[in-house]
């Protein structure tokens, strides 16, 4: 089979997922009791304002009705209005993720480095000293909870050190003085395509400690996996021919033992992003971050449905994205698999 | 065959033990070999008699500080390599002595094209340029009888057959010029008419590229076939050595001897004979001869010295002191000795 | 080594390491200096300002939520309600003066003149007439309550007379902080989705310069307002939006916030001891009550009411819950604002003995019943004050089963099927313009479907009471009157108990010593507001 018929054929899958995701979502959050009509027109409304609405927004027809309009929209591209904020889910959705998008590709990318570092050093260091302090920290990272590492973050890097800000996006003034042109919607990949380094300096200063946040997770499971991973790949006899023939320790971790030990630590770099996706949505909302994470917990707490739809349907779409990417790269790692 | 010239690699009294959960694993007893320029060598003994173990002491890949090298000198052109530098043997290895090992399936690695494993190593050694690193590539697959083609190049090693695969293991090993190959067990997982054409190419390896080899292997057949000379190794010790004729033909040792009897000489497995008794366990190693305990020959005193390597031939030694009387005794032709007369020697072995 | 720089992998790996490493140096060691060193205006200009409030809708017809702490920056009503305890009830925005018929059906309101909106237009009669024909017309958010006006006249360009159906305190409602705002005539041609794109058009001091959803408003100054600006005024207004408390705190601790709009109740006394920090506390319009189910057994009963009313342990509950920040309610509406009895209606004591006798003659000895209490998830406050009512009813006997829901969900089960209501709705109100007659309207009143009247208790007599207060305080000579209709409404709410009235919370801000609040800077009538133009350096 092609790369590209399996492609294809993923893809098709993908669309069946995310079909079967916008249903049960659909049925949850239709059948949970809650009024979408009163959370349309807001708090203290009247009776009949809320009636209106129901009549206005369709909810006065039968579920199934509303579930057929519902996905007939979808499929067109359309996701619906947000009950609260009353734009278009899709935009909602397009402006904040970028934002989140920047923590987690940061997160995972410093998680990733870290985590196979980490990795491949406590394996090769098996049973030393560096391995059990390595080991300590890849735990640390796994089982302390978010909200007590971010704010152990915050004493450590802004009470103590005074080293980083607390939270925010941006310092007031430097964004005030050196405002940044919106391209990607990532402000520090756009302050550093357009060149404005006191923005681009301050954006990044303020990404340090949501993105430390959000990474620990990621790079305790990487850095484990990666362990694992890479002490049965050193057990492997081609790393001793290599070393029979010269190759230096390190090309021999990380060349020769690394591509085969990175199957594992992909599908959990795919995992993890999944879950960062998720992770964000806390992270943020702790370090007033303006991303997906706080439009996500304002809809779900005000039972904003198309929004909560929406989310989701992002949510699941970029994980089976996520997991194809995988298993695609694994294919590319390891010439034995086969994509089927 | 090219007549052996100057040393090439020369090990003297090397000894080895290794730490393991039971106790000092007292592998290798004062190993004594010599290597020369083009030279084929043959070690061979059952499993567990420390050839593997003396091919890995060599290159310096034992794992430290599991594996201890208590004493002794492996001279390498006159150099001692247990004096060199971690950075030393590394570039020494692959360039100067390369080795290959049993199963050329788990030897290559899986996720690399074989062409960029063996390019890597030329590279590595040579520092030469890509383009240069890929002729180089080229030259050292047709060397092995593959064809010197981007198809080879760009294949991975699934993608091959076990002979193959074992030629490309020599191909990686050899790219670099070096002139001492260790060859451990290069055909035991290959079928038998493949075997032959891999002994066929190491023969053809030297004598075209003139690369020396150890050849490791318990079968004394292949050894028979392949070498110039042959060096038995028993628990830890070599204990016969000599031009493959002559160590074949007339053995001194016991052990040779029971080797040697357990050839398929054109007999029917029903005549196959093993030898008697087990592999001594090397934590708690027999005193005097390791072999006394199985050994049909034993005499008193055995059990209490170490017997140093006498000449029984020209270039022929054996460290035997029953085969040491024996030869002193009769100064005519090597007589056979008579197989021995019953197995479960051990009865016989003086308290 | 450099031989092996081919290699990808370890080219990837070291590039990566070496930009990160790089990132995090330039980061780390720009740290201290960059708030020095940062931008060309002058920062002593901008008022940074942490809020929680997002904005829902930009319409100000359609505004009744969160955003009315921008919108009445950006709008202007008629006139405004002052703070309790003011010598005038009302000031004069774009209106400088008006007037009541006798009868109370025809209210005139003489307009300022030479205001214009931000978009140049002029203020004048026909822009009130279309700022209120269309907030009616849209039916939504608080237009209900221009529902007693029938028709706005244009008598002249600077004068309007509104005619209504029955007589109502109109001058209240022009003062509301939602539904009041006046804005442009030519917005007529712009869709609601041009004003959710973030778009205003009033004539308040301040105009809304850019907009990042839940993220960043930044406002500055209207230089053609008609009020007067002056030095020590702020030229910018840079609104962040931050959801947590802790998070505020912080940053306000840090100086890179000056005003912190929410403050955790715990954190108050942490908060003023800082030197460089002051907690502002004060009278708000918020507060919390309990509504009895009385359809629901034994609750139908006025006896156990009475009896559950007695054994709330009111100052435990603000203790507990509010840090001491509110004091017990006296009735439905907060003490300050009208129409509360100031004092004249009598307040349940906590009496677990006065409790028990009640439930003894209601025929419950030892209580034994068992009540279902729901509140809203997202109200911190009421979090941690649900268990001490239950802990407290336990003491007489009865069973409080906690069920803690998202808002949405405890009023959906409110107005649901009537079996499975709950027994107890514990809720926060605020009334939706400077008139308590609110409260006593949109949650005790007969309803044909529950909305807000989450006791379900319906009662003609208080209903028709409650009509003649309401009437009588159209016209000022009818207030007293007034007040004596609403006392004896909301003592029957007192004795018939179909709610517990818990307590009137107190609001809490806190802001950096180097900006001052003017008096009129926060004011109950305007909830969560803070007005800019009265925040000073």
């Amino acid at each position: 089979m092609t790369i590209w018929a399996y492609v294809v054929r993923r893809i098709a899958l993908a669309v069946l997922v995310l079909f079967g995701v916008a249903t049960i979502t659909f049925l949850m959050v239709r059948i949970v009791p809650s009024d979408p009509a009163a959370v349309y027109v807001g708090s203290n409304a009247r009776p009949e304002q809320i009636a209106q609405a129901r009549r206005d927004l369709g909810l006065d027809k039968p579920l199934y009705v509303q579930y057929g309009i519902y996905m007939k929209n979808l499929v067109k591209g359309d996701w619906g209005d947000s009950l609260r904020t009353k734009r278009p889910v899709l935009n909602d959705i397009m402006h904040f993720l970028p934002t989140s998008l920047e923590l987690i590709i940061t997160a995972l990318v410093v998680a990733t480095i870290v985590g196979v570092i980490f990795g491949v050093t406590t394996a090769h260091r098996k049973g030393t000293w560096i391995d059990l302090v390595m080991r300590v920290f890849s735990t640390g990272g796994v089982s302390i909870p978010a909200f007590w590492l971010a704010l152990m973050l915050q004493i450590a890097f802004f009470r103590v050190l005074h080293l980083l800000p607390v939270a925010g996006q941006s310092d007031i003034f430097v964004a005030q003085a050196h405002p940044i042109t919106a391209i990607t919607g990532m402000p520090v990949v756009d302050a550093l395509i357009t060149g404005n380094w006191p923005a681009f300096t301050d954006s990044a200063r303020h990404l340090v400690l949501p993105m430390l946040c959000l990474a620990a997770y990621p790079m305790g499971v990487i850095m484990r996996m990666t362990r694992s991973s890479m002490l049965e790949a050193m057990g492997n006899d081609y790393i001793r021919m290599a070393r029979a023939l010269g190759v230096p320790p390190r090309t021999l971790l990380y060349k020769d033992a690394l591509k085969n030990a990175f199957g594992p630590v992909l599908t959990v770099i795919g995992l993890t992003f999944a879950y960062s996706l998720t992770g964000t949505f806390f992270v943020e909302l702790i370090f007033a971050w303006p991303g997906l994470g706080y439009y996500a917990t304002t809809s779900i707490l005000s039972m904003d449905y198309p929004a909560i739809m929406g989310v989701t349907i992002m949510v699941a779409a970029a994980y089976v994205l996520v997991n194809l990417a995988v298993d695609l790269a694994q294919a590319f790692l390891d010439p034995r698999i086969a994509l089927s | 065959m090219s007549a052996a010239t100057a040393e090439l690699l020369a090990i003297h009294d090397l000894r080895l033990q290794f730490r393991s959960m039971r106790g000092l694993v007292k592998a290798l007893d004062g190993v004594e070999l010599t290597v020369h320029d083009g030279e084929i060598l043959g070690l061979v003994g059952e499993s567990g008699c420390g050839k593997t173990i003396t091919g890995l002491a060599v290159l310096g890949l034992l794992q430290r500080p599991q594996a201890e090298i208590t004493s002794g000198a492996i001279l390498y052109r006159g150099d001692d390599l247990l004096a060199k530098t971690d950075a030393q043997m590394q570039k020494l290895r692959g360039r100067d002595i390369s080795m290959v090992f049993q199963d050329p399936l788990a030897s290559l690695n899986p996720v690399f094209a074989v062409g960029n494993q063996i390019e890597d190593v030329v590279r590595l050694h040579k520092g030469v340029s890509r383009k240069e690193a890929r002729e180089t590539t080229y030259k050292a697959l047709a060397s092995v009888g593959l064809p010197p083609d981007k198809d080879t190049f760009k294949r991975y090693p699934h993608q091959f057959s076990g002979g193959m695969r074992q030629r490309v293991c020599m191909a990686m090993a050899l790219a670099c010029g070096s002139p001492l190959l260790i060859a451990d067990e290069p055909t035991t997982a290959l079928d038998v008419t493949i075997q032959a054409q891999i002994l066929n190419l190491l023969l053809k390896l030297r004598a075209e590229l003139d690369v020396a080899q150890i050849l490791i292997t318990h079968n004394v057949g292949v050894a028979a076939q392949t070498c110039d000379r042959i060096a038995v190794m028993y628990a830890g010790s070599v204990v016969e050595e000599g031009p493959v004729s002559e160590v074949l033909k007339r053995p001194h040792h016991p052990y040779t001897i029971a080797l040697y009897q357990c050839l398929p000489h054109g007999r029917t497995a029903a005549e196959l004979q093993t030898i008697p008794g087990t592999v001594p366990d090397l934590i708690d190693p027999p005193t005097g001869c390791r072999f006394h305990p199985r050994c049909s020959h034993v005499m008193e005193i055995c059990p209490t010295a170490k017997p140093q390597p006498v000449k029984a031939a020209e270039r022929h030694w054996v460290s035997c002191f029953w085969a040491a009387e024996g030869a002193g005794l009769s100064a005519g032709p090597f007589r056979p000795p008579t197989p021995p007369d019953a197995p479960g020697t051990d009865d016989g072995a003086p308290a | 080594m450099e031989r092996w720089s081919s290699r990808p992998g370890r080219v990837a790996i070291t590039a990566v390491l070496v930009v990160t490493v790089a990132l995090l140096a330039v980061v780390l060691t720009a740290g201290c200096g960059s708030s020095n060193t940062s931008g060309t205006a002058p920062k002593a200009d901008i008022l940074r300002l942490a809020y929680t409030s997002t904005v829902t809708t930009w319409d100000p017809s359609a505004s009744y939520s969160t955003e009315v702490v921008y919108m009445a920056n950006l709008y202007e009503p008629l006139l405004y309600a002052n703070p309790p305890g003011s010598t005038e009830p009302f000031s004069p925005a774009l209106a400088t003066s008006w007037e009541v018929a006798k009868d109370g059906l025809s209210w005139t309101f003489h307009l300022r003149q030479g205001v214009t909106f931000h978009d140049g237009t002029p203020f004048n009669a026909d822009a009130v007439k279309y700022s209120i024909d269309r907030t009616k017309k849209l039916n939504l958010g608080a237009a209900y309550l221009w529902a007693p006006v029938k028709e706005v006249q244009v008598v002249d360009p600077y004068t309007v007379k509104m005619l209504l159906t029955y007589p109502v305190a109109l001058d209240r409602i022009a003062a509301a902080s939602s539904g009041s705002w006046m804005f442009s005539p030519a917005t007529a041609v712009k869709s609601s989705k041009w004003w959710d794109a973030g778009h205003e058009d009033g004539t308040g001091p301040w105009t809304l310069q850019s907009y990042k959803p839940n993220q960043e408003l930044v406002f500055v100054r209207n230089p053609k307002w008609w009020g007067t600006w002056s030095d020590n005024q702020y030229q910018k207004i840079v609104v962040e939006i931050v959801a947590e408390a802790g998070t505020q705190q912080q940053e306000l601790e840090a100086s890179q916030i000056d005003y912190a709009g929410l403050v955790a109740r715990d954190q108050v006394d942490a908060l003023a001891a800082n030197p460089n920090i002051d907690v502002v506390k004060g009278q708000s319009w918020n507060s919390y009550l309990m509504f009895f189910n009385t359809q629901h057994k034994p609750l139908d009963n006025v006896k156990v009411r009475q009896a559950l009313s007695y054994a709330v342990p009111y100052q435990d509950i603000i203790t507990v819950a509010a840090n001491g920040l509110g004091t017990q309610s006296k009735g439905p509406v907060p003490v300050g604002l009208w129409p509360n009895t100031q004092g004249t209606v009598t307040q349940y004591t906590t009496d677990l003995t006065k409790a028990k006798q009640l439930l003894s003659d209601a025929g419950y000895p030892n209580g034994g019943f068992t009540l279902n209490l729901t509140y809203a998830a997202e109200n911190t406050l009421e979090n941690s004050f649900a268990p001490v009512i239950k802990e407290s009813f336990a003491k007489i006997g009865v069973k409080v089963n906690i069920q803690k829901l998202l808002w949405n969900q405890q009023w959906a089960k409110a107005k649901g099927p009537i079996a499975q209501r709950q027994d107890l709705f514990v809720l926060l109100w605020w009334p939706s313009l400077p008139d308590g007659y609110d409260n006593l309207n949109s949650m005790f009143r007969p309803e044909t479907s529950p909305a807000w009247n989450l006791a379900y208790w319906y009662n003609t007599d208080f209903d028709k009471l409650l009509t003649e207060a309401y009437g009588l305080s159209a016209v000022p000579s009818g207030l007293e009157q007034s007040q004596q209709k609403y006392n004896e409404a909301q003592a029957m709410l007192v004795d018939q108990a179909p709610a517990a009235y818990l307590f009137d919370a107190q609001f809490v801000v806190a802001k950096l010593k180097t900006i001052a609040l003017g008096t009129e800077a926060i004011n109950p009538n305007y909830p969560q507001v803070l007005f800019w133009t009265k925040v000073t350096r």
